[in-house]
C-alpha cells in the first residue's frame, strides 16, 4: 500500500500496451486486410501480429539493458550523441504524428456517427485537453486508467457482436491461402501498422517495476490484441465477405449497424460502440501524448515533463488539422506507416548491431 | 498576602524562563507554562477561581477532616457534568464519615493525611494525581472532580463523569435488516466500550489523544497492534498531531483536516455509526478514529469498493449479497448518468432508442416548452429542494411532504405541460438509486457529479458523457486514501481482493486479509472448504483406527 | 499561475456552451419510417417521398380512445436532382427535421430500377449515408413508390413498421426473400450488379409483399413469380419454412390437394466436373408436417405407405419449383444469381481458376441436379 507508487507493474504494462495499440486503427483494419489478402484476412492478422510481437520483444530486450533510461539516453550511448539527438527528435515527431492521426480519425468518425454538426475542432480539442489532464500526472495513472477501461472496452464489444453469429457465413473465408506470397507479405506489413503503440516501450522502461516477467507480459498483451482483432475481423468478414469489406471505410461500424440485438432496449448499437471506442482512442492518444512529452523533456533536459504537456497540445491539434479531408487522412496514414517500418523494424536492428559493436569494442579495450 | 502574591509571581517567572523546551502547541495563546499545584490550598483555589471566573456552574465544596477538623479539603466540580451520586456517596461520604471511623494512628494522620486519604478514604474507582493546574482545569471541565488538599502539592482527580446522554439507539443512517442494532452515541467512552465488546483481543489498542485548542476534544485511535500497518499508523498520528484548530465539532472536521485531497468530492475515509462496521474494519487491518461528541467514527483507509459495502452483506448468504452488490453498483451508475443519458439520447442520438419509445417520447414532449436539458435541470433541482426540505421537517410532516412532493408536484408538473412524464420517471428512479448507496458521503458525491454529467451531455451528447467519465475516472485513479489507491482493487488488480468488491464471495474465500492494506498478519481464517473438511474427517478417522 | 489556469478553463467551458450544435429536441424531429424514390419526367430527376408518423396521435391513442382526429401519418414528397438534395429541400416545407435513423423501408419505383444510371445513383446515396440503418428493407414497387406511400393502410398506418413486420413472417410462405439492405448491397458488390429485391404492391387498403425483381447488371431484368421465388429461395438455401401443395389421388379418380408445412431444411451441395461439363448437385432434407387431407380419409394417414407416397409427391413438387426457377436464371437471363459460381470459387478454387473468367458463358451449361427428400414428421392431431 505504501509501495513505490511511481512505477507500473508488469501486469499493468501488458494492459497498457493493449489499450495503446487498440486505437483508431481497428475501425479500418478489416478493410485494409481484405483489400490486401482477400479471404485470408485472419491469417494475415495473426502473422502480422506475431511479426510485431517479435519486434516488440526486440525493443524490450534492448531497452531492458538500460532499465533506468529512456530512448533519448541510451541511444546516445549506443550511437553517438548527434545521431541520437536526431533520432530522438524523430521519435518525438513519430509519437506526435500518431497521436494526431488517431485524434483526427476519431474526430472524423465521431462527427459522422455521433455529432454531425459539431465542428470537428471542438471534438478534437476536448479530447486533447482531457488527455492533457491525465498526462500531467504521469504514466502510472494512465496505466491505471487503462486497467479500468480495459474490461469496459473489450467485454461489451465482444458481447455485442455475439448475436451476429447467426449471420456469419463461414464460407466467406474460403478459399484459403490461394494468393501469391507477395500479396500475403503486403497484407502482413499492412497489419503491422495496426499494432502501432508498443513503441512506447522505447521510453517507459524506467517506470516499470521489473520482476522478470517482462517477456511474458509483452507476449500476453500481443496475443490478447491479436485475438481481439481476429475476433472483430472474423465477424466482419463472416457477415460481409471480403469484397464488401474491402470497399467499406469503417467496416466494424457497419457490422454494428446490421446487428439486431433481440429484445434489448438500445436499438442502434453503433452509438454505444462509439462511446466505448472513445475510451480506446483516448488511451492511445494519452499514451502517445505522454511518450512524446517524456521524450521531449528528456531531450531538452527539463526537470519535469508536466511543463511540456500543454505546449504540445496545440502542436498535436494543428497536425491533426493538416489533412483536408478524410481521404487525405488515410493518405497521410499510409505515409506514416513507412515511419512505422523504420521504428519497429530497422531501428531495433540498428541498435542491436550498435550494441554488439559496442560490446566488442569494450571487450577489445579490456584486452588491451 | 502581598508577600505570597510576589512569591507566586516570582514562581511564575521562573517557570516561564524554563518554557523554551516546551513543544506543546496548545500554548499558543498562553505564554506561561502551566503552573504547578501549590501546597497552599488557597492559592490553588484562587487560581482556579480566576481561570473559571464567571462560570457559575462550577461548584466549590470545602470539607474539613481530621480529628479537630484541621485539614481543609476542597472539591471542585462542574454541575451537570458530574454524577452527583459518585460525589455524594463515594467521595464526600467516605471523606467525611469514614475517615473518622477509620483508625489509623494519630501520628500517621498528622504526618501523612494525604496518603491516607488517597489510599484508603476515597472509595471512588478511577483516581489519579496530577500536579499541573491547567490539566486539572481541563479535567474539571471534562467532568472530573478535583480534590485539593491543603499542604499537599498534588491534586487528586476523581473520575465522576456522568452527564445526560442519549442512550444507545439503532443507528439512524445505516439500517440493516439482520445485524446488531447498536449505534454510537456522543460519548467517547460509551463508543469505545461498544467496540471493545466485539474485539476482546489484548492486542486491540485504543490510543487516546486530545485535539483542538479550545475544545480539547478526546479522540481515540482504534487498531490491532499486530495486524495494522505501522507506517499507516504513524502517518495518521502525525497528521492528527498537526491539527491546529480551535475546536473539533464533529468527526467531519477531523476528516477534512487530515485528508490528502480536499478538492475531491469523494470521501477518503469511511464514516459509520455502527460499531460492528468499525470492528470489522479494524480486524481487516484498518484504523478507526472515534471522536468525542460525534456518533460517527472514521475508518481509514478506504477505497471506492468499501463505500458500497453494507455490513448486512456479510451476514446473509453470499449469492444474494453478490446480487445486491451488483445492484448497488448499477444503482450508482444510474444515479450518476441517468438524466444525462436521457438528455443525450433524446436531444442528440434518437436513433439509439427503440423506434416505438422514440415516438412515444416525441409525442409526450409535444408542447413542453423547455429543451430536454432544462427540463431535466428543473426536475432535478426541484427534487434536491424537496430532499433538503424533507430533512428539516419534523417527522410527521416530513413523510407527507415526501409523498406529496414526489407524486403531486410531479404529476401536476406533467399536467401543466412543464415536463414530460418520462422525465419524472427518470428523475424518480435516479433519486431512488442514489439512496441505495450505503455510504451517504459517497451518495452526495454522486449527486453532485450528476449535474456535471448533465452539463456534459447537454453540450456534447454521448461523447460528452464519455468525456465526463474519463475525467471522473482520471480523478479517481489519481486519488489516494492515505497511500492506498482509491480504486483498488480494480486497479493493480489483486484477484483475491476482488472477491469482496463487485460480489461477495463465500466466507470460505476470505482467508487472507486484503492484500492492498499491506498488513503484518496475512491470515485470518483457517481453510474451511468442504474438501478440506472432508480430508480432515478422513485424517481423524485414520487416527482413530490407528489407535485401536 | 493558478488563477490564469482557472480563467482559461472557464473560457474553454464557456466557449463550449455557446454550441450545442447538434442538439435537436426530439419533438422537433420527423422520424421517417419509409422512403420512396421514383423518377420524375420533369426537369428534375427524382421524386422522393418521406413518410413519418404523426406524433400527436401517438399519445392520444395511448391515452385511450382515438378521438384525436387527423392523420396517423404524414407523407411528404419532394422533387430534386438527387436524392440528397430532395431530402434537404423538404426542409423548406416541413417544420420538423428529418431523421433517417429509424427508417425501416426504402421503396424504389419500377422506373428507378429500370434505368441503370438512376439505380446506381440511388444505391450510392443509400450506401454512403451515415444515418440509414443497414437493416432496412429495400423493396421494388410494381409501379410508383409514391402511390404506395401516400395511402393509409388499415392494418398499420405506419408503413415502415408494417413492412418490417411482414418480413418477420417470411418463413410462413417463403415466397419473398428475407433479405435486408445489407444482403442486397453485398450481393451487388460481390457479383458486380446482380441481386434479387422483393416486390411490394398495394391493394386498396393493404400491402402485399410477394415475388421479387431480378436485377442484372444494375438494371431490372425480370420478375420472379411466387413459385419461382420459392425456387430461388430453395436454391440459395434460404427456405426455413413455408408451404407447398401436392396432389394425392382419391378413390374416385379425382385429386386432393394436400398442403405440406415445412419446418426445416438442410441443404448440401457438391460440384464435380464430368466430360467437360460441370455438374452441380444439391441435396435437400426437408422436414415438415401435413396439415390437411380429406375428411373421409381419416385413419389412412397412419400408414407409412401413404406417407411415403406423399413424400414422393412433395419431392417432385419441390424439384419442379427449383427447376422452373433455374430455367429463368440459366436460360432466360443467363446470369448466375443462385450461388453456383460462388460455391465453386470457395470450395473448388482449382476448378474456378479454369472456368471463372468465362463464367458468364459457362453458367447456362451447368447441369444442376436437385435431389429432394422430404420427411413428414407430424400429421396433426388426427389419424
Amino acid at each position: 500500500m505504501i509501495k513505490n507508487n511511481d512505477k507500473i507493474s508488469e501486469n499493468q504494462l501488458s494492459i497498457l500496451l493493449f489499450t495503446t495499440m487498440l486505437g483508431a486503427g481497428i475501425l479500418s483494419l478489416p478493410s485494409d486486410v481484405t483489400k490486401a489478402a482477400g479471404p485470408n484476412g485472419l491469417i494475415v492478422i495473426l502473422l502480422g501480429g506475431i511479426l510485431a510481437l517479435i519486434f516488440a520483444r526486440f525493443i524490450g530486450r534492448i531497452a531492458s539493458i538500460f532499465p533506468t533510461e529512456t530512448f533519448v539516453e541510451y541511444s546516445a550511448k549506443l550511437m553517438t550523441k548527434p545521431v541520437s539527438v536526431i533520432l530522438s527528435i524523430f521519435l518525438v515527431a513519430y509519437f506526435l504524428i500518431f497521436c494526431s492521426l488517431n485524434l483526427r480519425i476519431f474526430g472524423e468518425v465521431a462527427k459522422s456517427y455521433l455529432l454531425n454538426s459539431t465542428p470537428i475542432e471542438v471534438i478534437m480539442i476536448t479530447l486533447l485537453f482531457t488527455s492533457g489532464y491525465i498526462v500531467r500526472y504521469g504514466i502510472e495513472p494512465i496505466a491505471r486508467l487503462s486497467e479500468i477501461l480495459f474490461p469496459i472496452m473489450v467485454i461489451p464489444t465482444m458481447i455485442i457482436l455475439l448475436p451476429a453469429i447467426t449471420d456469419i457465413d463461414l464460407s466467406n473465408f474460403l478459399p484459403i491461402l490461394r494468393i501469391s506470397p507477395l500479396m500475403l507479405l503486403k497484407g502482413i506489413l499492412l497489419t503491422a501498422y495496426s499494432f502501432v503503440g508498443f513503441e512506447i516501450l522505447y521510453v517507459i522502461f524506467p517506470y516499470i517495476q521489473l520482476e522478470n516477467k517482462l517477456k511474458k507480459s509483452i507476449n500476453i498483451s500481443f496475443f490478447s490484441i491479436i485475438f481481439f482483432y481476429i475476433y472483430v475481423t472474423f465477424y466482419t468478414m463472416g457477415i460481409f465477405g471480403y469484397k464488401e469489406t474491402s470497399v467499406q471505410l469503417w467496416p466494424l461500424l457497419t457490422v454494428i449497424k446490421s446487428i439486431n440485438f433481440p429484445g434489448f432496449f438500445i436499438e442502434n448499437l453503433e452509438s454505444l460502440i462509439m462511446g466505448i471506442w472513445t475510451f480506446a482512442v483516448f488511451t492511445s492518444i494519452s499514451a502517445f501524448h505522454y511518450a512524446a512529452t517524456l521524450s521531449l523533456s528528456k531531450l531538452i533536459k527539463a526537470r519535469e515533463h508536466t511543463y511540456l504537456v500543454i505546449p504540445l497540445i496545440p502542436i498535436i491539434y494543428f497536425m491533426a488539422l493538416i489533412p483536408d479531408s478524410i481521404v487525405e487522412v488515410y493518405k497521410y496514414a499510409s505515409y506514416a506507416s513507412i515511419l512505422t517500418l523504420f521504428f519497429i523494424v530497422i531501428l531495433p536492428i540498428l541498435m542491436f548491431l550498435a550494441m554488439k559493436l559496442r560490446d566488442k569494442g569494450m571487450k577489445n579495450s579490456e584486452k588491451n | 498576602m502581598l508577600a505570597k502574591g510576589v512569591f507566586l509571581l516570582g514562581l511564575f517567572n521562573k517557570l516561564f524562563k524554563n518554557n523554551k523546551n516546551n513543544k506543546n502547541s496548545n500554548d499558543e495563546y498562553k505564554d506561561v507554562e502551566s503552573p504547578k499545584v501549590k501546597e497552599n490550598i488557597e492559592e490553588n483555589i484562587k487560581y482556579i477561581k480566576d481561570m473559571l471566573k464567571d462560570s457559575d456552574d462550577v461548584i466549590y465544596r470545602d470539607i474539613w477532616v481530621g480529628e479537630e477538623f484541621q485539614h481543609k479539603l476542597e472539591l471542585v466540580f462542574v454541575d451537570g457534568l458530574v454524577d452527583k451520586n459518585i460525589i455524594n456517596e463515594h467521595v464526600m461520604h467516605s471523606l467525611m464519615l469514614d475517615t473518622r471511623q477509620a483508625k489509623p494512628s494519630i501520628e500517621e494522620i498528622k504526618k501523612n493525611i494525604y496518603e491516607v486519604i488517597k489510599k484508603a478514604a476515597i472509595t471512588g474507582g478511577d483516581i489519579k494525581e496530577i500536579d499541573d493546574l491547567d490539566k486539572c482545569i481541563t479535567s474539571i471541565l471534562s467532568g472530573d472532580t478535583a480534590l485539593f488538599l491543603d499542604g499537599h502539592p498534588k491534586v487528586v482527580i476523581i473520575s465522576s463523569r456522568g452527564w445526560q446522554m442519549r442512550s444507545v439507539t439503532p443507528p439512524e443512517t445505516e439500517m440493516v435488516v439482520r445485524g446488531a442494532r447498536e449505534g454510537f452515541t456522543e460519548t467517547l467512552r460509551v463508543n469505545t466500550a461498544l467496540v471493545r465488546r466485539w474485539i476482546r483481543d489484548p492486542k486491540f489498542k485504543i490510543k487516546q489523544m486530545q485535539i483542538g485548542k479550545r475544545s480539547r476534544t478526546d479522540i481515540a485511535l482504534l487498531y490491532i497492534d499486530d495486524i495494522v500497518n505501522k507506517d499507516l499508523l504513524s502517518l495518521i498520528k502525525e497528521r492528527l498531531q498537526q491539527i491546529d484548530i480551535d475546536g473539533i465539532l464533529e468527526s467531519g472536521y477531523v476528516e477534512q483536516l487530515i485528508e490528502e485531497d480536499w478538492h475531491s468530492p469523494f470521501p477518503q475515509m469511511l464514516n459509520t455509526e455502527r460499531p460492528d462496521k468499525v470492528a470489522a474494519s479494524v480486524l481487516e487491518g484498518r484504523i478507526a478514529i472515534l471522536i468525542d461528541n460525534s456518533p460517527f467514527a472514521l475508518i481509514i483507509p478506504t477505497t471506492l469498493a468499501t463505500l458500497f459495502q453494507s455490513p448486512e452483506d456479510y451476514f446473509e448468504r453470499w449469492m444474494i449479497s453478490s446480487l445486491l452488490r451488483i445492484l448497488r453498483f448499477t444503482a450508482a451508475i444510474i444515479a450518476l448518468v441517468g438524466p444525462s443519458i436521457y438528455i443525450a439520447f433524446t436531444s442528440y442520438h434518437p436513433g439509439m432508442i427503440p423506434t416505438k419509445l422514440a415516438l412515444y417520447i416525441a409525442a409526450t414532449r409535444q408542447g413542453v416548452p423547455f429543451p430536454a436539458f432544462m427540463e431535466a435541470l428543473i426536475m432535478e433541482a426541484t427534487f434536491e429542494l424537496l430532499r433538503e426540505a424533507g430533512i428539516r421537517l419534523p417527522v410527521p410532516i416530513g413523510q407527507t411532504i415526501g409523498i406529496v412532493g414526489g407524486l403531486i408536484i410531479g404529476q401536476a408538473a406533467v399536467m401543466a405541460g412543464i415536463v414530460s412524464p418520462l422525465m419524472v420517471i427518470v428523475v424518480a428512479v435516479t433519486a431512488v438509486s442514489s439512496f441505495s448507496i450505503p455510504s451517504y458521503s459517497a451518495a452526495i458525491a454522486f449527486r453532485l457529479l450528476r449535474f456535471a454529467f448533465m452539463l456534459f451531455a447537454a453540450v456534447l451528447g454521448l461523447y460528452g458523457i464519455m468525456l465526463g467519465f474519463i475525467l471522473m475516472l482520471t480523478h479517481l485513479v489519481v486519488l489516494k486514501s492515505f497511500g492506498l489507491p482509491y480504486l483498488s482493487p480494480f486497479v493493480e488488480v489483486n484477484l483475491s481482493d476482488l472477491a469482496d468488491t463487485l460480489i461477495r464471495a463465500p466466507l470460505m474465500m476470505f482467508k487472507r486479509r486484503p492484500a492492498t492494506l499491506d498488513t503484518q498478519n496475512k491470515k485470518r481464517m483457517k481453510d474451511l472448504r468442504p474438501e478440506k473438511i472432508e480430508s480432515m474427517e478422513i485424517d481423524r478417522r485414520d487416527n482413530n483406527d490407528k489407535k485401536q | 499561475m493558478k488563477k490564469i489556469k482557472v480563467y482559461v478553463l472557464l473560457l474553454l467551458v464557456l466557449s463550449l456552451l455557446t454550441g450545442c450544435w447538434d442538439k435537436v429536441e426530439i419533438e422537433d424531429r420527423a422520424f421517417v419510417m419509409a422512403i420512396g424514390i421514383d423518377t420524375s419526367n420533369q426537369a428534375k430527376n427524382y421524386i422522393v417521398t418521406f413518410q413519418f408518423p404523426n406524433v400527436k396521435q401517438v399519445t392520444s391513442a395511448a391515452g385511450g380512445g382515438g378521438g384525436g382526429g387527423g392523420q396517423p401519418n404524414f407523407s411528404i414528397s419532394e422533387v430534386g436532382d438527387t436524392v440528397f438534395s430532395a431530402s434537404r429541400h423538404v426542409s423548406t416545407r416541413l417544420d420538423k427535421r428529418l431523421f433517417l435513423g429509424h427508417t425501416k423501408a426504402v421503396i424504389l419505383g419500377k422506373d428507378v430500377v429500370s434505368d441503370r444510371n438512376k439505380f446506381l445513383e440511388v444505391l450510392d446515396t443509400l450506401d454512403r449515408s451515415y444515418e440509414l440503418s443497414r437493416k432496412l428493407r429495400l423493396l421494388v414497387a410494381d409501379g410508383k413508390a409514391q402511390d404506395i406511400l401516400l395511402k393509409n393502410y388499415k392494418f398499420d398506418p405506419d408503413i415502415g413498421v408494417y413492412i418490417d413486420d411482414i418480413f418477420k413472417q417470411y418463413n410462413r410462405t417463403s415466397i419473398f426473400p428475407n433479405i435486408d439492405y445489407n444482403k442486397i448491397t453485398k450481393s451487388l458488390h460481390d457479383t458486380n450488379g446482380n441481386a434479387i429485391i422483393p416486390v411490394i404492391s398495394s391493394g386498396k387498403d393493404e400491402l402485399k409483399i410477394a415475388g421479387s425483381a431480378i436485377i442484372k447488371d444494375y438494371k431490372l431484368a425480370g420478375w420472379l413469380s411466387d413459385g419461382e421465388n420459392m425456387g430461388y429461395m430453395w436454391l440459395m438455401g434460404f427456405v426455413k419454412g413455408g408451404d407447398i401443395t401436392f396432389n394425392m389421388p382419391t378413390t374416385d379418380g379425382k385429386e386432393v390437394k394436400v398442403p405440406f408445412n415445412i419446418t426445416n431444411t438442410v441443404m448440401k451441395r457438391q460440384v464435380a466436373e464430368q466430360d467437360g461439363k460441370i455438374i452441380y448437385k444439391i441435396k435437400y432434407d426437408v422436414e415438415g408436417e401435413v396439415t390437411e387431407y380429406s375428411f373421409q380419409k381419416h385413419g389412412e394417414m397412419f400408414d407409412t405407405n401413404v406417407l411415403g407416397t406423399m413424400e414422393n409427391k412433395a419431392n417432385k413438387v419441390i424439384e419442379k419449383m427449383i427447376n422452373d426457377s433455374l430455367k429463368r436464371f440459366q436460360k432466360d437471363l443467363k446470369v448466375d444469381m443462385v450461388g453456383v459460381g460462388d460455391y465453386i470459387q470457395k470450395y473448388k478454387p482449382g476448378l474456378w481458376s479454369k472456368v471463372g473468367p468465362e463464367w458468364k458463358t459457362r453458367f447456362p451449361d451447368v447441369v444442376v441436379e436437385p435431389v429432394v427428400s422430404t420427411h413428414i414428421r407430424r400429421i396433426g392431431l388426427f389419424k
